[in-house]
């Protein structure tokens, strides 16, 4: 029901209202802050006229509350669009004043609303053990996981306690995230530890630099992804440069799934701006933790590399397509094929 | 017209007895009493005034003289009357009364909620946004709770302040998009798919997001009348740009330009940042999707057939129009410069900013 939480809105801001005049009262009182007349007996007519206000409003909620509960999940989402929604439209109105060429139209809000529904709570409930096997299923024909469940258990608790301390404005629920973090980064992790333990098996002579295994990113090739091709071409180079380091095929595909999860989960903490540095940062630290996997801070160096690409992109053969093009993909066929079934 | 016209008038007429008939009733006798006594009062004044001037203590003018004169007729006539009714009314079977009363606050009551709606439809004060967010408040609480007209205007006031009526319809029609997903793909699970599982709570809200999109933009061509240029959908996608993405070039520019065509067509700001942001999820789901292979063909045509069924965006199946596309995003990539950034680029990430702080920080507190 809307109009509880519209309600539980309008009692709020006549509570703070009351308390506002309350104080400046008690101020004047007390000879702390003197008020003039007209503003002391604005603030007494603020407190008369408003505290039966409150209490009817009080007493409709309490009626309200007879037919539904307050905590119930539509209103917990609905409470949370309206801040969410506050911290969006702040955060647009910071990013408007840069660009003066901004249009906006009435039926936007419903965009804007549409746009932080990801960020409303969620019902995702998954067990440890559902969470490892999943982990596992979907990469056990790449990677070997031994017996590795303590180590998803680990990842997990420690991100979960290190994203309980966010402050509201934060976002705190991208549920989805919340457990695709931890599993890419125990893939990550596992990723490494079987490319280490096959290159030992390979030549148990040779030092592994497992610490240096991944190269350093840059953070704007995620932030211009799909704006300015050079970034697409800096990612795609530092994947090519990861994918050669795999020996084996089986670590390439891995390699390939990996990737994609977390430029996935770059891509959507990108995408959230402000909102979402304090939860970027403790999933960035996280993975450097575990696999030595971070982003170059020093300005110097992502200027010099962003001058090298071009000797890439020239070296590039670009209208190259893949070994195995088709026009028709395997998954075209298998879209004609079911057509009607599913 | 004329009779439109009185029903509007009994109606107004009903939210005004609905306070005073109820009022009058139940204090009726208190206020009659209340008369007797300032009656009386005026009396007694009046007449210790007139005694006074006639013993010589405080002289009153003639004037004053025939003023108090007709204060003491007057009071002498209204205290006869009040006391007359006030005697008639305690006669009465008081419990008789007490019940007419009720019965007729009842039916004034009843009558204020049973024309509740026509009164606030044409209620003059109030604006028309003002009148359809009270009569949607109205809709909202349950019939067995009563509320007056007043607060359903505040009521309805501050839930369109918060939008409440937007968020809670996006969120009916993400239920309604995700229950529909779910049915299409729950009997298809494995051990080797099961984390697909975890998309099951974004592709919904890619639906979503994207219908309202499209809605938005059909909504704004057909009101600008300049426009003339038609919304015929959304441009089609072709699955070899998701299957060689990363692989070959052609693929990353086929997507490249079917985005920049789509962008467009957005003609507000928040349009474009918002397709942005959904061409990112949805390219970044189709290609975990991809990746997985045939294991998740299942439900990545779930994916397409709700996004084609909800937001009408779909893939090209014909091969002469894939093979023509084909060459035209081959000539695109060959004219393409490369070396380019986009107007707003910055190696110096905000989040880089951020991240460099906090390592600042980071080292401070080690020092």
């Amino acid at each position: 029901m809307k109009s509880m939480i519209a309600l539980e809105k309008i009692i709020k801001d006549l509570e703070v209202r009351i308390s506002i005049s309350k104080g400046q009262l008690i101020q004047h009182n007390s000879g702390e802050e003197k008020l003039s007349l007209l503003a002391e007996s604005s603030a007494e007519n603020c407190i008369e006229e408003n505290v039966p206000l409150l209490d009817k409003y009080r007493k409709m909620l309490q009626n309200l509350e007879k037919f539904e509960k307050l905590d119930s999940y539509e209103h917990r989402r609905l409470r949370s669009a309206i801040e969410r929604k506050k911290y969006y439209k702040y955060n647009k109105i910071k990013q408007n004043m840069k660009n003066k060429k901004h249009k906006f139209r009435e039926n936007d809000e419903r965009i804007e609303a549409a746009m932080i529904i990801d960020e409303l709570p969620e019902e995702i409930l998954l067990e440890k053990r559902e969470l490892f096997e999943i982990s596992c299923k979907s990469m056990e024909q790449y990677l070997l996981f031994d017996d590795s469940e303590s180590e998803l258990v680990s990842i997990q608790e420690k991100f979960n306690s290190l994203i309980v301390s966010f402050s509201d404005e934060n976002i705190k629920s991208l549920e989805l995230l919340n457990y695709m973090i931890p599993i890419v980064i125990f893939h990550l992790y596992i990723f490494l530890k079987n490319i280490v333990e096959q290159n030992k098996e390979d030549d148990p002579f040779e030092e592994i630099e497992e610490i240096n295994f991944f190269p350093k990113y840059h953070d704007w090739w995620i932030q211009e992804l799909w704006e300015s091709h050079i970034a697409y071409f800096s990612l795609i180079k530092w994947k090519k440069i990861i994918s050669n380091n795999c020996m084996k095929e089986e670590h390439k595909s891995a390699w390939e799934v990996i990737f994609n999860n977390w430029i996935f989960i770059k891509t959507l903490l990108n995408e959230k701006s402000d909102l979402a540095f304090e939860y970027q940062y403790i999933v960035d630290n996280l993975i450097k933790e575990y696999v030595s996997l971070e982003s170059e801070l020093d300005e110097k160096v992502v200027e010099a590399e962003k001058r090298e690409i071009q000797s890439f992109i020239n070296k590039e053969d670009i209208l190259a397509l893949s070994t195995k093009h088709q026009l028709i993909t395997p998954y075209i066929k298998y879209k004609n094929l079911n057509k009607i079934n599913i | 017209m004329l009779k439109d016209g009185i029903i509007i008038l009994i109606i107004l007429q009903y939210s005004k007895n609905y306070e005073r008939i109820g009022y009058c009733n139940m204090n009726i006798i208190e206020t009659l009493e209340q008369k007797v006594k300032v009656s009386k009062r005026s009396l007694d004044l009046a007449k210790k005034q007139l005694s006074e001037h006639k013993d010589g203590t405080h002289k009153l003018s003639i004037m004053s003289v025939a003023s108090t004169e007709l204060c003491i007729e007057k009071n002498l006539f209204l205290l006869g009357k009040y006391t007359k009714k006030l005697k008639k009314l305690k006669k009465q079977d008081f419990s008789e009364l007490e019940a007419n009363e009720k019965s007729k606050a009842f039916i004034v009551k009843n009558n204020y909620f049973k024309y509740q709606i026509q009164r606030i439809k044409h209620d003059k004060t109030k604006t028309p946004v003002e009148i359809e967010n009270a009569l949607s408040a109205l809709c909202d609480i349950p019939e067995e709770i009563k509320l007056e007209d007043l607060d359903l205007f505040t009521i309805g006031h501050k839930s369109a302040e918060l939008y409440l009526e937007i968020h809670s319809e996006l969120d009916d029609e993400l239920i309604e998009i995700k229950s529909e997903f779910l049915d299409l793909v729950k009997t298809h699970f494995n051990e080797i798919n099961g984390e697909l599982k975890l998309l099951n709570y974004r592709i919904p809200i890619i639906i979503l997001q994207l219908r309202i999109l499209v809605k938005n933009i059909k909504e704004n061509i057909d009101e600008n009348t300049l426009n003339r240029k038609k919304f015929t959908g959304l441009p089609k996608f072709e699955d070899w740009w998701i299957q060689e993405l990363w692989t070959s070039h052609q693929a990353y520019m086929g997507l490249f330009k079917w985005k920049k065509i789509i962008l467009s067509l957005c003609i507000t700001t928040e349009q474009k940042k918002g397709f942005e942001i959904i061409f990112k999820n949805w390219i970044l789901v189709k290609k975990i999707l991809n990746v997985k292979g045939s294991a998740a063909y299942f439900y990545n045509y779930a994916f397409d057939k709700m996004i084609y069924k909800y937001a009408e965006l779909e893939d090209e199946h014909d091969e002469k129009n894939l093979s023509s596309m084909k060459n035209i995003v081959k000539k695109l990539t060959e004219n393409e410069n490369f070396i380019t950034v986009s107007d707003n680029h910055n190696i110096l990430t905000p989040y880089m900013k951020f991240k460099i702080e906090r390592e600042i920080e980071k080292d401070e507190e080690v020092l």
